[in-house]
């Protein structure tokens, strides 16, 4: 193993320039992409003399750009904090003092892999700093890089400890695969049945989306060569439309269900997820390798989903929370796909131990629940429908077919809705095609938050807010004396708990 | 009271909440009791002139368009009136509900007539205070107290309307108790 010396400042690999010289490339092809399409167009000859020219002079000067970054790119150590300066024109200096360390992540995509180097991530908990991501080291640097700043993270969180008579436990990181045979493996069979089981109609929304965003960009020089097509066929097109909707329905499902079984093989392949009393770590990807590892004390919540599909495999989704800077990014979670029932028990009993010290006692969103949720997704909607009926009087059946599906669907998610609480524990569940469970010790609460309008004020109710590192929760409508009963429950809970949060 | 706590689906309407605690649940400190502080009576006087300000310009705004559209004055008046009113009112009666409470281990706010809301931090899950002032706040000597979690930006906790000194007081106090309880 390579001896660390971070006293002084040093450079990533020089192989570095590689690797930033094609994230550069990206960014360049980006910016330039629509000058080359609107300048040129698509009849024009793309081997020209004067485009050849160009390309070259952006790829030199692109290169330039990623060698001076690399010569800009250093870190190192000063006291107790870890540095990388970085920048052109603006010069950064981040410092992370070592006790801010969440996670020391490696990674590595596809260049890196080719290259044969490896990207390193450092996770902070703090709002104010932000990511660190060092593009390029010899794998075994890294390794030893991560043993490093975690020791040190250690060190100095031990130090803080010992200071205070405090009983905490001490995250302890380091390679966890080593000693455990993991908890879950996938094989390229659960992989493809993962795939397969997406929520497609999501993944072929968002997908419309992008191509939607992106066709529309083009569309000048996309459209204009069917142009006398399209004009020739408008009118039987739009005569057919009721013949043409099944099959472009169809399509659409079919490259929704390519699209999620290629991404379930590129993220899920070879995965394998570790569970012992120090933490979960993950290991997964074909092309790009990731690597990552949340220490027990980290850990702010974990989720269980499923849906539909996977209801017939009997799959879950875990998802483990931890303190993230940035509330929505979901990559502050980890997600491990194709989890059995026996499996997240496992999860659960390890982490969650006491949720078979006392029962739970579980409480419902009040009936308003139902009404608020009936208006807004049923009698709204079908009022507007029915003021399609200037348009055409058939389509005054629409609401009521709005609402025959409607009111069964609202019903039952209002009544899905609800939490279980014990001594230690809090459960909130939600959905009833899309379930989703959510498991919190209440000392990981930072702040509770209660709220009520004017019509919940007749009624009584209140929507209570649970705010975590990990992203927040909300009870609708839940009972006001209820939710009062459990605001200063959890409050003395959190105030009396000497356990850290993280 | 099974009725009113609505758990009959569960069939564990007779029961209490927490009823199996080790503790004796009369023993948990409740909120009902705490007494809340009512803020500076200025920042009242504050918002009512911030409100002023941007009824005023916006009045200024309407009658411009009422010209050019050849509108009735009254027409435009007569809504502006009705609002500035129901501000003040809002304003007036809102006033009352707004206020903070400090206990040994926590620190709360509550306002809002229309959209009641009350939060509470615990102490040992601070991560910084701020005292801020804003432009309007300066004339009359206010000054705001925001207490950050790692909860998010939604989460945070934020005082209006103590004198200025008060303010860096209470931040002082805040930030003792909360390295205290860390």
């Amino acid at each position: 193993m390579p001896k660390l010396d971070l006293s002084k400042p040093q450079r990533q690999s020089p192989i570095g320039v590689g690797v930033l010289f094609f994230k550069k490339l990206r960014v360049a092809i980006n910016i330039f992409i629509s000058i080359i399409v609107v300048q040129f167009g698509f009849q024009s000859n793309l081997s020209s003399l004067s485009f050849m020219i160009i390309v070259a002079i952006v790829l030199l000067i692109v290169f330039l750009i990623a060698f001076l970054h690399f010569r800009k790119f250093t870190f190192y150590v000063e006291e107790d904090s870890f540095i990388i300066e970085k920048g052109l024109v603006r010069r950064d200096k981040v410092a992370v003092p070592f006790d801010r360390i969440q996670s020391v992540h490696i990674n590595q995509n596809l260049i890196q892999r080719i290259l044969g180097v490896v990207g390193l991530k450092v996770d902070t908990a703090g709002s104010a700093i932000k990511e660190l991501e060092i593009s390029a080291l010899p794998k075994s640097y890294a390794r030893s890089l991560q043993e490093y700043l975690t020791e040190q993270r250690d060190a100095v969180l031990k130090e803080d400890l010992d200071s205070e008579p405090v009983e905490v436990n001490i995250p302890i990181s380091g390679d966890l695969k080593a000693k455990k045979s993991p908890l879950i493996k996938l094989d390229i069979k659960d992989i493809l049945r993962i795939g397969i089981t997406e929520n497609h109609l999501k993944r072929g929304l968002i997908l419309f989306a992008i191509i939607n965003g992106y066709i529309w960009q083009y569309e000048e020089f996309l459209l204009a060569p069917f142009e006398e097509l399209v004009t020739e066929y408008e009118d039987y097109v739009m005569g057919e439309w009721l013949f043409l909707l099944p099959i472009a329905l169809a399509a659409f499902l079919v490259v929704a269900v390519l699209l999620s079984l290629i991404q379930a093989i590129l993220r899920y392949f070879d995965l394998r997820f570790f569970v012992d009393e120090k933490g979960v770590q993950l290991l997964a990807g074909l092309v790009k390798k990731a690597e990552y590892q949340i220490p027990v004390n980290k850990i702010q919540f974990i989720k269980w989903s499923s849906n539909p599909l996977r209801k017939i495999f009997g799959l879950k989704t875990i998802s483990v929370k931890q303190a993230g800077s940035n509330q929505a990014n979901d990559k502050q979670s980890m997600v491990v796909p194709g989890s059995s029932q026996e499996q997240l028990d496992v999860v659960l009993d390890e982490f969650y131990p006491e949720r078979h010290d006392s029962t739970f006692v579980s409480f419902q969103s009040h009936h308003f629940f139902k009404i608020q949720l009936l208006i807004l997704f049923g009698i709204l909607p079908a009022l507007l429908l029915s003021l399609l009926f200037f348009y055409d009087p058939w389509f005054l059946l629409s609401p009521f077919l709005w609402l025959l599906i409607a009111i069964p669907l609202a019903m039952k998610f209002a009544v899905s809705w609800k939490i279980e609480c014990n001594k230690d524990l809090i459960k909130f569940k939600r959905g009833w095609i899309f379930p989703k469970v959510v498991i919190i010790k209440y000392y990981k609460i930072q702040n509770l938050k209660i709220n009520q309008n004017i019509f919940q004020r007749k009624r009584n109710t209140v929507h209570l807010d649970f705010f975590t590192a990990g992203g927040n929760l909300r009870m609708w409508q839940l009972d006001e004396k209820v939710a009062k009963e459990l605001y200063d429950y959890i409050l003395y809970k959190v105030e009396s708990s000497e356990a850290s949060w993280m | 009271m099974s009725e009113e706590l609505n758990l009959e689906p569960s069939g564990i309407g007779q029961k209490r909440l927490f009823e199996n605690l080790e503790i004796d649940k009369n023993q948990i400190p409740t909120m009902d009791e705490v007494n809340f502080t009512n803020l500076e009576k200025d920042f009242l006087w504050m918002r009512i002139t911030s409100w002023s300000i941007f009824l005023f310009i916006l009045l200024g705004f309407l009658i411009i368009i009422g010209f050019k559209t050849d509108t009735a004055i009254w027409k435009i008046s007569a809504p502006w009136l009705a609002f500035l009113i129901l501000i003040v009112f809002i304003e007036l009666k809102g006033f009352k509900i707004k206020g903070y409470a400090i206990r040994q281990k926590d620190i709360s706010y509550k306002s809002g007539l229309i959209f009641f809301s009350m939060t509470s931090v615990p102490f040992n899950r601070i991560q910084h205070v701020e005292v801020s002032q804003g432009p309007i706040a300066r004339l009359f000597d206010l000054a705001s107290v925001k207490v950050y979690t790692a909860g998010g930006s939604t989460s945070d906790l934020r005082i209006g309307g103590l004198k200025k000194e008060e303010a860096h007081r209470l931040r002082d106090h805040i930030s003792h108790l909360s390295s205290q309880h860390a």
